[in-house]
């Protein structure tokens, strides 16, 4: 989870340092090119300022919780690679097992819980001394990794298996499977902690999990203007901080689905690129960013209007997007 | 012929380990699932090149069965069944008869069968009294889809398929004057017949369709000289029908004119290949290759698809019957997984599988049919094979 600077002196001293500054909140915009082996890094204007060479395929990134450090599981090369935000090079990298795709740090930032979708394995790793302290056997092809907020449970997506494990954290153990729609691929969990979004990318649904009962209590499916059911394939999600409206991408029928969480009936959807997957939104939440996979670009949309404001290329398969701000 | 296999044994084996902590475990419904093919099967011959070089992939497709089953062990804990594959290998028709007849006897409602199509009709008249369904993982003839056996799946696909692939393709790639070679095998004139129905869906041209032939002498020359057999008029592409491909892979680089060939030989339609990097295929793949030592192929996929539909229906029919588990399966209720980018299942009206056809050279994964801009009044998968207005049962 990531901090909030909100004292004034911080925020003055930022501001007056440029250097500091570099480090935090910089609004510079990351997107990880599966096949282009790199992060793409943008500035808050949209112009390329760095190519980041990295392990090969790079796909999930996140931060660390004061921004500092990027991290990226670069799956052709078993390795989290780690890259200094400030000087936008990879300074370290963890080695992992075949494969690496999601991953999720623990809220207290000791642990990384990586799918590895070759052999079928949820890792845990010690981030201190960067070793794996277990490997939880998952269905095939395991995918999205997210925690429950009070950190107690890990959740993994197997895409061949349909079905969501939920993994105890403090035993390594899979204590429950619920089976959901076909090909899970990613989580969010909504700012309460009380419920688990997950999207089934061929069944065209998105499940949602009540985290205290681990039962099923929605299942959504949509289907924007001119598109079969089939074409709708759900990846990538993302929820508003204050928690009113779920953003969801709908892969090869190219729009976002955005749902009001108060009537969750209505739905919005927003043109972007080809085979639209991760999304991203800005800390004030003005704006989303879709990473396109087939389109190679990135398409940016304003939240006020829910229109989408450009797109720009960026490099081969863009598979994740973060935001340091 | 009964035949212990060893795949099961180390699935079976592995069970236990790799599954998830819970509970007492219940009691689980034992759920025997039967593959039958054909002993020394001569579609899957590989040292066929002359001085028996070998030229195709080896092909088993009681491997793609089997990493179905392990595949899907998670799927099935959770739905309290145990599946279990008998593999048995026959040596002619009579054979394969009986051990679908055993296999039934002993609890299977289904059976995959690697067989070529006369035997798998043959399997099908023996057997259509018995409580079995049979699917038909690799004959491709179209004529078995229109037999309208009540009890048989289809989950390779009909010859008809890959030619509606082709014909997308060239129409896309705006190559419409074709050139067909066809050998002397009968399946290469049921192959250039079913592409000239295609093509004719497509409005394609057929420049002349000429025979060849393997012998050497001067008098046959019309017939075995790859440029006097390509020569004389004009085309956009060549399309070479050879079954067995000992023709067929001398063509490319050899036509009079400077032109594309595709068909037995260069560009070849697919329900699989090793090379597709999308959609989750190269897990497939890769999980595939380390347990097999060798390439997934497309009757691979074919079985492995057809178990992986079989563990589906079980997990997600409304009953465990027969009928329900074989009526969920020819539904737009099952949403079965097959790598390849959209859900796949059974058309109501021929039992075949739907799915897209991978249009491939033999390194790399060139098109995906239905080619994009085919458009159909309700699923577009279904621009590929015969379809239900045309569909007539013989």
């Amino acid at each position: 989870m990531k901090k909030l600077f909100t004292t004034t002196a911080l925020s003055l001293a930022l501001a007056l340092s440029p250097v500091l500054a570099a480090a935090f909140e910089t609004g510079q915009i990351f997107v990880s090119t599966e096949r282009g082996n790199e992060i793409v890094v943008l500035s808050p204007d949209y112009e390329i300022v760095a190519r980041i060479e990295t392990s090969r395929r790079p796909r999930d990134m996140h931060f660390n919780a004061d921004h500092t450090l990027l991290y990226v599981a670069c799956g052709d090369d078993d390795v989290i690679d780690i890259i200094d935000v400030a000087t936008l090079e990879v300074i370290d990298s963890i080695p992992t097992g075949p494969s690496p795709e999601v991953f999720a740090f623990s809220p207290d930032e000791t642990q990384i819980f990586v799918s590895n979708e070759e052999d079928s394995v949820l890792e845990f790793i010690d981030l201190a001394t960067k070793t794996v302290t277990a490997r939880v056997p998952t269905g095939a092809e395991p995918e999205g990794v997210i925690n429950s907020l009070d950190g107690t449970t890990v959740f993994v997506t197997s895409e061949v298996a349909d079905m969501v494990h939920v993994v105890d954290r403090a035993t390594a153990r899979v204590t429950k499977n619920i089976i959901v729609g076909t090909r899970p691929r990613r989580f969010v969990v909504t700012p309460d902690g009380a419920e688990l979004w997950v999207s089934d990318e061929l069944s065209s649904e998105v499940h949602v999990i009540d985290i205290a009962t681990l039962e099923i209590k929605e299942v959504h499916t949509f289907l924007p203007p001119g598109f079969r059911p089939e074409d709708v394939t759900p990846v990538g999600m993302e929820v508003t901080a204050d928690g009113s409206k779920m953003l969801i991408t709908l892969g090869r029928a190219n729009h976002l689905a955005v749902v009001d969480m108060a009537d969750r009936s209505s739905v919005e959807y927003v043109l972007v690129g080809s085979r639209a997957w991760a999304v991203a939104l800005t800390a004030d939440q003005s704006t989303a960013i879709v990473a396109n996979g087939l389109s190679d670009d990135i398409t940016i949309i304003d939240m006020a209007t829910l229109r989408p404001l450009q797109s720009i290329a960026v490099g081969r398969t863009p598979h994740s997007v973060v935001i340091d701000d | 012929m009964r035949r212990a296999f060893a795949i099961v044994v180390l699935v079976a084996g592995l069970m236990p380990a790799t599954l998830p902590a819970q509970e007492a475990a219940p009691e689980k419904e034992a759920v025997l699932i039967g593959h039958v093919s054909l002993l020394d099967d001569p579609r899957y011959v590989q040292d066929w090149g002359y001085a028996r070089l070998v030229v195709p992939p080896p092909i088993r497709s009681v491997e793609g069965a089997a990493m179905a089953l392990e595949d899907m062990v998670f799927v099935s804990d959770a739905a309290g069944i145990a599946p279990v594959m008998e593999a048995r290998e026959a040596a002619d028709a009579a054979e394969a008869a009986a051990a679908v007849t055993e296999l039934s006897a002993a609890g299977a409602a289904f059976v995959v069968l690697d067989l070529p199509g006369d035997m798998v009709a043959a399997v099908a008249e023996a057997t259509g009294d018995l409580p079995v369904t049979l699917i038909n993982a690799t004959a491709p003839e179209d004529w078995l889809r229109a037999a309208c056996y009540p009890s048989m799946l289809h989950s390779g696909p009909s010859d008809r398929m890959q030619m509606d692939s082709f014909a997308q393709y060239l129409r896309a790639m705006g190559w419409d004057e074709i050139l067909i070679l066809v050998g002397e095998d009968p399946r290469d004139a049921v192959m250039a017949e079913v592409l000239q129905a295609s093509l004719d869906r497509l409005r394609l041209a057929v420049v002349e369709a000429r025979p060849f032939t393997l012998a050497a002498d001067p008098e046959a020359r019309e017939g075995n000289n790859v440029r006097l057999l390509t020569g004389g008029v004009d085309y956009d592409v060549v399309f070479v029908a050879d079954t067995r491909g000992e023709f067929a892979r001398y063509v490319p680089y050899a036509t009079q004119l400077p032109r594309p060939v595709i068909g037995s030989v260069g560009m070849t339609v697919q329900a699989w290949h090793w090379a597709m990097a999308r959609d989750g295929a190269t897990q497939v793949s890769s999980r595939f290759d380390r347990q097999f030592g060798r390439r997934m192929t497309t009757q691979d996929w074919a079985a492995w698809i057809a178990v992986k539909g079989i563990i589906t229906a079980y997990t997600r029919a409304p009953e465990r019957t027969r009928e329900s588990l074989t009526g969920f399966m020819r539904s737009a209720a099952m949403r079965l997984d097959g790598s390849k980018g959209v859900t796949l299942n059974y058309r109501t009206w021929d039992g075949q599988l739907r799915m897209p056809m991978l249009l491939a050279s033999s390194e790399a994964v060139i098109a995906i049919a239905p080619i994009e801009g085919y458009l159909h009044a309700t699923n577009t998968l279904d621009t590929l094979g015969v379809d239900e207005a045309e569909f007539v049962c013989n």
